[in-house]
């Protein structure tokens, strides 16, 4: 095939396509749920069919021109008010959209081979484009052969860049818009007008840039995290000058002391030097000009090179309603095979995301979205009886709050029945009737994000698909969100995902531990204080000062973080003071030093995860520094207080201890079952210990010695598998007895654990049949 | 023609793009095929003929070299942040260099090497692939060295204490001896303090 410019032709129809493909979907979708004035919204997809169709003319891909052709005939009579465009017609046409959209989703070399496995699809589906109007029958949708872009492994070299080309969702590539006018601009999704070019591209444009092409391009994701590594340095560097300036300028100082000289030297003399002077004179005026000059160029530096990175990371940042192009089709496509009514709102479609953020989005939400029409929502004949409007209300909903993205799908469906959900706890073996009863609200739904759960009566094609909302759960937490239910009985549920905004810059104040400079997200941070010594008071050994409403006790960072930091008590100590539900704390600093928006690093891998630290950046003047944890400090605390390890600010030395007591860690992160493993444990009369995740237990291992741990497997931040491989891979840790304790159940998942480096790997039903029991004995050596 | 247009078909020959293009993307004949074969294989030979190519530097009192594939980039010192929670010896911190963030090790430690009265040009050199990389502070970097392999000497008996156990051998300076770091060793002791 011809090329052009290092294009091959393909691209460029497989470019044209999939932005004409989006537009048909998004203009389709609304057409069916707001006819409105539908000559209006008709216009922009008969040209997206036209310029499909010119295209594929261009490069001879017949399928694809008569395809095409058959759609935008269609669109023609509805324009003419020749037809009405009824939802079989609507299915037909989204059917069509996809083949299209398949077609350019495949590697040139895959054309025949597709070509020839569609043939008859397509065939038919023209066959019934062009039969009119009343013949269509308004079936259920006929199966789209794919949503969202085909993945296609037809090339040999598994390379990044064919890769990139050919699936541009895959991780290893990244949409991101390069849009040449500033990053505001409102694009809205809602007017699908607006990303069908405004003249319908004659076919011989198509040599050209398609007019997409200028306002988004797609970059390699490694390619712009260089990039913005480069910008950060032209920043920096661009900072040096201001040495060079003060240089320039101390040169001019020498020169007029030399001229104050040379003038006095001439009073004295009373000999005219007039030549020496002048030449003076006019190098000092040589050295303002220069220095005045150099200001110019270092102001100007510093502004582009500041604007420069802002463009860098901004380019980052999209808008909500970039992500989930395909949640509008496959809701409705869903809602139809499921026979159910559902208005789907998008709220906060501007808001702003990291794509990072977008792209990890895009499958939890997915399968929330699908669990709403799936579970939540009634049919319409249930919801009449119910009194509620046919149509149910699906909301997916997308906020900045509090420094954290929050997205929310909210249904008016039937909600989480309880006792249900109590029920099929108990069925499935997980806790026992009594211990169900106990549980209520988040806690009871907590189990809905355990593996392979699921409430349904019946698993239908739509649910049976593999993915469980433990899925959506473990997604969350690995970009560092959480996700919660919230569900009324017949009167809806709302799923919250709680998300950081990005993951790229965080605001950070900077204080000094120990002479080095850590920087803690200011977002984390209660208050930053200047507490006088005058006005801290030692109760049990533990230092506090009195604040607002209450004691604050003090606890030294540098005691958490393990460096030697200042013994002394200064006249004034820097506070910051940091809490959660369960308690404020005041970190004692060495001194602030200010306050600073950091791009943040990610942490080299080798160093495996360090406590209470969360990543790295680099200071203005290209030195790194660690950014704090500030969740996991609280943890520390919290572990450390509890246990007492932590008086008088961390440097009292705890007694020596007389009595041997078998001390346990158990590491889980449902509060049930810790508190059955703890009470099982107490009454075997062992020292129980509890931490709440694998962070958590990893810290509490640091501090305190002991004689066996048990831990979950699902655990958020560090999950079980994690926990007790980095617990043996540590020499102090290797020989402690490991019990791993978890609700999976499969031969697969006992491997992981056993392979980990776990000594015995039970299911939860074993608290009540004592097996738990009997494998602790064993494993510390205890008779029964 | 002024400009090069990307109009469909419209190669022209002048365009001097689409003149590379054919240039670079024409068809071999048997004859420039056999002597490109014969070209890469011939390049593939002068690699294996051995000589040695070593950064030759001084920590403390010892001259050391660092094979030039281990070691490539020389950088002025930058401040290293101590790490929290972890204390191997040998770890002095995190450094940036050219915008990313690497470790940074004192091999002083790790060898058991002695200070040095001569005073110090301190440079920061950069070793380990890509994704192992270690910043490594020296007092002094004398330069590239290529040497031929079988000019290495084998015993590095001279070499005192743990120094010792990580070199592979001697390399003849004229009239003093650098001691060639086993860079996987050394690369693998280094990670092994990250944890």
């Amino acid at each position: 095939m011809s090329d052009l410019g290092g294009f091959s032709m393909f691209d460029l129809f497989r470019e044209e396509a999939e932005t004409h493909c989006a537009s048909l979907e998004v203009g389709l979708l609304q057409l069916e749920s707001d006819p409105g004035d539908s000559n209006v919204a008709i216009e922009p997809l008969m040209r997206a069919a036209h310029s499909v169709k010119g295209a594929a003319r261009i490069i001879g891909l017949d399928v694809a021109v008569g395809l095409a052709h058959a759609m935008e005939d269609v669109f023609v009579a509805v324009q003419g008010g020749d037809e009405a465009l009824s939802a079989g017609r609507v299915d037909q046409l989204l059917a069509g959209t996809d083949l299209l959209r398949g077609l350019a989703s495949i590697e040139e070399s895959a054309i025949e081979p597709w070509s020839a496995e569609n043939e008859s699809a397509i065939n038919a589906l023209v066959d019934s484009l062009g039969k009119p109007a009343d013949a269509v029958v308004d079936a259920a949708p006929t199966q789209p052969p794919a949503s969202g872009p085909v993945e296609v492994t037809t090339s040999p070299e598994p390379s990044e860049v064919a890769k990139a080309s050919i699936s541009p969702d895959s991780p290893e590539t990244a949409k991101a818009s390069i849009s040449p006018d500033s990053p505001e601009t409102p694009r809205s999704s809602e007017t699908p007008a607006a990303t069908v070019p405004d003249e319908p591209p004659a076919p011989n444009a198509v040599s050209g840039s398609p007019v997409e092409e200028s306002r988004t391009v797609r970059v390699d994701s490694g390619r712009l995290e260089r990039m913005m590594r480069l910008a950060g340095e032209v920043m920096v560097t661009s900072r040096r000058f201001l040495g060079v300036r003060e240089q320039v300028v101390g040169l001019d100082r020498r020169l007029e002391s030399m001229e104050d000289g040379v003038g006095a030297a001439f009073r004295d003399a009373g000999d005219p030097l007039p030549k020496l002077r002048r030449d003076v004179d006019e190098g000092r005026r040589a050295v303002s000009e220069l220095v005045e000059e150099l200001d110019g160029l270092l102001r100007r530096t510093e502004e582009i090179s500041a604007d420069l990175y802002g463009q860098v990371l901004g380019s980052r940042m999209r808008p909500f309603e970039d992500g989930g192009h395909g949640f509008p089709r496959m809701i409705r496509d869903l809602a139809r095979t499921l026979g159910k009514k559902v208005r789907f709102e998008v709220r906060g479609g501007r808001t702003r995301v990291d794509r990072e953020i977008l792209t990890a989005l895009e499958a939890p939400l997915t399968h929330v979205l699908r669990n709403a029409v799936d579970h939540g929502i009634e049919v319409p004949d249930v919801r009449r009886s119910a009194g509620k409007d046919e149509s149910a209300s699906l909301v997916l909903e997308a906020r900045h709050q509090g420094g954290m993205l929050l997205v929310k799908v909210r249904d008016d469906g039937g909600g989480i029945d309880p006792e249900a959900l109590r029920r099929r706890i108990v069925e499935r073996g997980m806790v026992d009737q009594a211990m169900a009863e106990r549980l209520d609200g988040p806690e009871l739904h907590d189990f809905l994000f355990l593996p392979g759960f699921s409430t349904a009566s019946s698993v239908t094609e739509v649910s049976g698909r593999g993915v469980g909302l433990d899925v959506v759960q473990s997604m969350v937490h690995e970009v560092g969100g959480a996700v919660r239910v919230e569900s009324t009985p017949g009167v809806g549920t709302t799923f919250e995902l709680q998300l950081p905004v990005t993951r790229s810059v965080v605001r950070a104040a900077l204080v000094e531990v120990d002479g080095e400079p850590f920087a803690m997200p200011l977002a984390r941070l209660d208050r930053v204080l200047r507490v006088p010594a005058s006005e801290v008071t030692t109760v049990e050994g533990r230092r506090q000062f009195s604040h607002e409403d209450g004691m604050i006790g003090m606890i030294r960072l540098s005691t958490l973080l393990e460096l030697t930091g200042s013994e002394d008590d200064p006249e004034v100590e820097s506070v910051v003071v940091v809490g959660d539900a369960s308690g404020r704390y005041g970190l004692v600093v060495d001194r602030f030093l200010g306050e600073q928006d950091l791009v943040v690093r990610r942490l080299d891998d080798r160093f495996g995860r360090i406590p209470h630290v969360a990543s790295v950046a680099m200071l203005d003047d290209g030195s790194p520094l660690f950014i704090i944890d500030v969740e996991d400090v609280l943890k520390s605390i919290h572990q450390l207080l509890g246990d007492g390890r932590l008086r008088g600010t961390g440097r009292a030395k705890t007694t020596s201890e007389s009595e041997k007591v078998t001390r346990v860690l158990v590491v889980e992160d449902s509060m049930t079952v810790r508190e059955v493993e703890r009470q099982i444990l107490t009454q075997m009369g062992l020292h129980v210990d509890v931490a709440v995740d694998g962070v958590d237990g990893w810290n509490a291992l640091q501090s305190g010695s002991y004689d066996l741990v048990v831990t979950d497997v699902d655990m958020p931040r560090m999950n079980g598998i994690e926990f007790v491989t980095t617990l043996r891979a540590d020499e102090r840790f290797k020989r402690i007895p490991v019990v791993v304790v978890s609700y999976k159940d499969r031969e697969a998942d006992r491997l992981a654990g056993m392979h980990a480096g776990a000594d015995a790997y039970l299911t939860k039903g074993s608290f009540r049949e004592g097996s738990f029991v009997e494998t602790v004995r064993d494993l510390l050596g205890i008779d029964a | 023609m002024t400009e090069p247009t990307n109009e469909a078909g419209s190669g022209s020959p002048a365009d001097p793009r689409r003149a590379m293009r054919r240039l670079l993307e024409r068809d071999l004949d048997d004859v420039a095929l056999a002597e490109n074969t014969r070209l890469v294989g011939h390049r593939h030979e002068t690699v294996q003929t051995d000589e040695l190519t070593a950064l030759i530097v001084r920590i403390g009192g010892e001259w050391l070299g660092f094979d030039a594939l281990f070691a490539g980039r020389v950088h002025d010192p930058g401040v290293a942040r101590r790490v929290p929670h972890r204390h191997a010896e040998h770890l002095a911190g995190i450094v940036a260099v050219d915008g990313e963030i690497v470790p940074a090790a004192r091999l002083d430690r790790l060898l058991d090497l002695t200070a040095d009265a001569v005073p110090p040009d301190p440079r920061l050199v950069i070793v380990g692939p890509v994704d192992r990389r270690w910043a490594i502070p020296v007092d002094e970097v004398e330069g590239m060295v290529r040497i031929p392999r079988t000019d290495v000497v084998d015993s590095p008996a001279t070499v005192a204490g743990s120094l010792n156990r990580h070199t592979i051998g001697l390399l003849p300076l004229g009239d003093r001896h650098a001691a060639l770091l086993d860079s996987d060793r050394i690369l693998d002791l280094l990670d092994g303090g990250l944890r």
